[in-house]
């Protein structure tokens, strides 16, 4: 069950149970469309993946320009705790 | 050979001790039957349940993690040891708050101080990397003075009123399906002691 999507696609819902489902603030349950809650569960997916793949090209950016500034690896290292 | 004496009392007939059976013997007492008199602190019933799918809250106001336990005291004057271990993390800036509840009733909270949150468990401020878990422990001596059934209940809130994000229990924040996320399980333990 992706519970980030069904936060986002039911702003009704204030918490969700694997075992009892999605349940609003009165404490009723809310039916969720698990076609829908599949696909926004998809697009955060490939949000997520997509962010991952920004991360490593920014730290691979800085990485060149710490280079291109004469630091070495060690101080890149100590600077960035691991870059 | 088994045989039955009815009697109301036995007493020892010297000195102040009475012996029940010998090495290698099992005294044993009737099921259902209640025993009583060997001073306080007594084991007299042990209730756990678990909890190791996952839940989550964006909440602002209490709700239950789903882990919870019921027990019927058999005494008003046994008390209730509870103990609670537990796995959570919260997204950003979320100030995850866990109360212990009695029924309907909070307790075994911090004292009230100003506009800070009473929590039985509480952190801030949780990773952003979101591949971490957190381990919660609550252990309560609880006085119910009831002999009717009651529920103890892990409930948990969004603490920050500045944002909706969540706090989820049994898992990380980030649930993406790799090594590094975990599902954990959770436990809430209920003994009853004598008095």
């Amino acid at each position: 069950m992706n519970h980030q999507a069904i936060y986002n696609l039911y702003p009704n819902v204030v918490s969700i149970d694997d075992g009892k489902g999605a349940k609003d603030s009165e404490g009723n349950s809310v039916v969720v469309d698990e076609s829908l809650v599949d696909a926004e569960a998809a697009r955060l997916k490939e949000e997520y993946e997509a962010e991952q793949i920004q991360i490593e090209a920014d730290k691979a950016s800085a990485v060149s320009k710490l280079e291109a500034l004469g630091l070495t690896d060690a101080e890149i290292k100590a600077l960035s705790g691991g870059l | 050979m088994s045989s039955e004496i009815k009697v109301n009392k036995i007493t020892s007939s010297s000195g102040s001790t009475l012996e029940f059976g010998g090495a290698g013997d099992t005294v044993s007492v009737g099921s259902g039957a209640t025993v009583t008199g060997f001073g306080g602190g007594k084991v007299l019933q042990v209730v756990q349940s678990t909890k190791s799918d996952t839940a989550s809250t964006n909440s602002g106001t209490a709700v239950t993690t789903g882990l919870e336990a019921s027990i019927t005291p058999s005494s008003t004057s046994s008390k209730v040891l509870v103990t609670v271990v537990f796995s959570y993390d919260g997204s950003p800036d979320v100030n995850t708050v866990f109360q212990l509840y009695r029924d309907a009733t909070a307790i075994h909270l911090g004292d009230a101080a100003g506009n800070r949150q009473r929590a039985s468990v509480g952190s801030v401020y949780q990773n952003y990397s979101g591949e971490f878990i957190w381990n919660g422990t609550i252990n309560a001596l609880d006085t119910p003075s009831s002999t009717s059934s009651i529920t103890y209940k892990l409930m948990y809130f969004r603490g920050n009123t500045a944002n909706t994000n969540s706090v989820y229990f049994n898992r990380s924040y980030s649930d993406a399906d790799a090594v590094e996320r975990k599902r954990t399980i959770s436990s809430i333990t209920l003994m009853e002691i004598g008095a």
